[in-house]
C-alpha cells in the first residue's frame, strides 16, 4: 500500500510542476516569442494551475492517509488510489487544456507577432557537443533477446507441459500457461518488440531538432544539450533493467522449472526504482538548466512551429524529416505523425499491452 | 559559429545561408576538412524547408568551398592559401566591380573605399 501510494505522490508532483519544466518559449504548449517570455499574466496561469493540480493531490492523498487507519482491504485501496490517481490526471489535462486556450487568446489579442521579429538560428558546432547515446548502444539488449529465444528453443523438450506467467502481488503464482512454441517465447517477444522500438527512439533522437532560441543562444544549448544526453541514459537505463528483469523471469520459470524465486520481487523493485529514480534524476538535471531569459534586448525570436502542432499535444509536419521531437508541454519526445516511422512505433509500443489484456 | 537567418531580409534565405557559410569560411572558424552538417540536420535545426539548404549547398560547391558526395557529409575545402587560377582571379574581379562602380557612382570616395576595404580584410586575418 506504501509502494502505491508513493506512486501517487510521486505522479501528483509531477502534475503539479509540469509546466515549470516544459521550456521557457512554451507556456501550455503554446509558443511564447522570446521578448514575451517574461509576461506576467504568463507566470499567473502557471502558478493557477499547479496551484489547483497541487491541491488537488493533496486533498486525495490526505483521503487515501485516512483510509489506510480504517479496515480497507488491500486490494480495494489499490484500486481506489489507482481510480484517484486516473481523476487527477484526467483533471489537470482539462486543465491544461483550459490554459491553452487562454494562452493562445492572449498572443493573440496582444498581438505578440506583430511585434516581433522571427529569426531562424543554429549552432554549426553543436552536434560536436551532443552526447546522445549511440544506436549501437540499444542493439546489445536486442541480441541479448535474440539468443534467449534461440535457446529457449534449443531446450524445448525439457520445458515443462504448464509454467507460470502470473503473479500476485504476494508473489504467488496464479496464472499458468500451456506449452506451445509460440507461448514458451511470449515474452521473450513482447521484449523484444520494446526494445526494437527504442533502438528505432535513438535513432530518432540522434536526429531530432536542436531548437534554440534567438535571444538566449548558450543558455538553450545548454538546455538542449542536457535534455537530449540524459534523456537517452534514462531511455538505457530503463532498456537494460527490463531486459534483466524479463530474462532472469523467463529464464528462472521456463528454464529452470522455478516457479517462485526469491529475487523476482526484490528484482521488480529495482526495476520500479530505476525506472521512477531515473525520471526524478532527468528531470531535475533537466531543471537545472532550464534557460533563462534574463537580459532580452531585441524583439528577435526564433522561428515558432506552432501551426505543425493539434492543441500543443500531437506534431503533424511533413517538411520535417525528422522521427522525434520534443514535446512542447512538460518533459521528454513525441513522434512526428508525418513520418510513417512513427506508427512502427506507437504500434510496437501498443501491442504488447494490448496482447497481455486481451489473451 | 551561429548561423542566423532573417526571413524579412530581401537577401532569400539559401543566399543568406551561403554567404554565412562562406564567412565562417573566410575567417577560419570553418577549416579544410571540416565537415559540414547533413542538409536534413541543418534544415531541421533550422526550421527551414530541405531544398533551400541544399540550394545552399550547391551554391557553395559550385563555388568550389565544399565537397559534395552523395550519402556523405559535405566536406569544407576552400580556406587554405593556394595561388588562384587566372580565370578565378578575374571571376572575383568581375564580381567586384559593379559593387565598386555603384559605391562611387553614389559618391563613396577612393580613400574611404579603401579603408572599407582593409577594414572588411581584416575581420578575416
Amino acid at each position: 500500500m506504501l509502494f502505491i501510494i508513493s506512486i501517487f505522490i510521486f505522479g501528483g508532483v509531477l502534475e503539479t510542476l509540469t509546466p515549470f519544466l516544459s521550456r521557457k518559449t512554451t507556456v501550455f504548449g503554446v509558443s511564447i516569442p522570446e521578448p514575451y517570455v517574461q509576461h506576467q499574466q504568463l507566470q499567473i496561469f502557471k502558478k493557477h494551475y499547479s496551484m489547483v493540480v497541487g491541491s488537488i493531490a493533496v486533498a486525495f492523498l490526505l483521503g487515501q492517509i485516512i483510509l489506510l487507519f480504517t479496515s480497507i482491504q488491500e486490494e480495494q485501496f489499490v484500486l481506489l488510489s489507482f481510480i484517484l490517481l486516473y481523476v487527477m490526471l484526467l483533471i489537470s489535462a482539462g486543465l491544461y487544456m483550459f490554459y491553452h486556450i487562454k494562452t493562445k487568446k492572449l498572443k493573440k489579442q496582444e498581438n505578440w507577432e506583430v511585434h516581433v521579429k522571427t529569426v531562424y538560428v543554429m549552432d554549426l558546432s553543436i552536434r560536436d557537443r551532443d552526447e546522445v547515446l549511440s544506436p549501437t548502444f540499444f542493439t546489445l539488449p536486442i541480441i541479448i533477446t535474440l539468443a534467449l529465444i534461440t535457446f529457449t528453443y534449443m531446450n524445448y523438450n525439457a520445458i515443462p507441459d504448464v509454467f507460470a506467467t502470473h503473479w500476485n502481488a504476494a508473489g504467488e503464482v496464479d496464472g499458468w500457461t500451456e506449452k506451445t512454441w509460440l507461448s514458451v517465447i511470449a515474452l521473450p517477444l513482447i521484449l523484444l518488440g520494446t526494445q526494437i522500438s527504442f533502438f528505432i527512439m535513438s535513432i530518432g533522437m540522434k536526429s531530432a531538432k536542436i531548437q534554440l532560441s534567438a535571444q538566449a543562444k548558450e543558455a538553450s544549448a545548454n538546455r538542449e544539450l542536457t535534455q537530449r544526453k540524459y534523456g537517452s541514459w534514462y531511455l538505457a537505463a530503463i532498456n537494460y533493467s527490463m531486459t534483466i528483469l524479463l530474462v532472469v523471469l523467463h529464464y528462472t520459470t521456463v528454464i529452470l522449472k522455478n516457479q517462485t524465486a526469491p529475487y523476482f520481487f526484490p528484482l521488480f523493485i529495482v526495476f520500479m526504482i530505476v525506472s521512477l529514480g531515473g525520471l526524478i534524476l532527468f528531470i531535475w538535471k533537466l531543471s537545472k538548466s532550464n534557460e533563462r531569459f534574463d537580459d532580452l534586448h531585441t524583439n528577435e525570436t526564433a522561428a515558432a512551429d506552432d501551426r505543425y502542432w493539434k492543441w500543443g499535444i500531437v506534431y503533424i509536419n511533413k517538411n520535417d524529416p525528422s522521427l522525434l521531437v520534443q514535446k512542447k508541454y512538460g518533459v521528454g519526445w513525441t513522434v512526428n505523425l508525418a513520418n510513417k516511422w512513427s506508427y512502427i512505433i506507437l504500434l510496437v509500443i501498443f501491442l504488447p499491452i494490448l496482447l497481455v489484456i486481451f489473451i | 559559429m551561429h548561423i542566423h537567418l532573417d526571413p524579412s531580409s530581401e537577401l532569400q534565405l539559401y543566399k543568406q545561408l551561403a554567404n554565412q557559410l562562406i564567412e565562417l569560411i573566410a575567417k577560419g572558424e570553418l577549416k579544410n576538412g571540416d565537415t559540414l552538417p547533413s542538409v536534413r540536420s541543418m534544415a531541421s535545426d533550422l526550421g527551414i524547408n530541405v531544398s533551400t539548404v541544399s540550394k545552399s549547398y550547391h551554391e557553395l560547391e559550385e563555388k568550389g568551398l565544399i565537397e559534395l558526395k552523395p550519402k556523405a557529409k559535405a566536406i569544407v575545402i576552400g580556406g587554405q592559401k593556394k595561388e588562384l587560377k587566372e580565370t578565378e582571379v578575374e571571376k572575383v574581379e568581375n564580381a567586384l566591380k559593379p559593387i565598386m562602380a555603384e559605391a562611387f557612382a553614389r559618391g563613396l570616395e577612393k580613400d574611404q573605399m579603401t579603408s572599407l576595404f582593409h577594414r572588411i580584410l581584416k575581420q578575416w586575418k
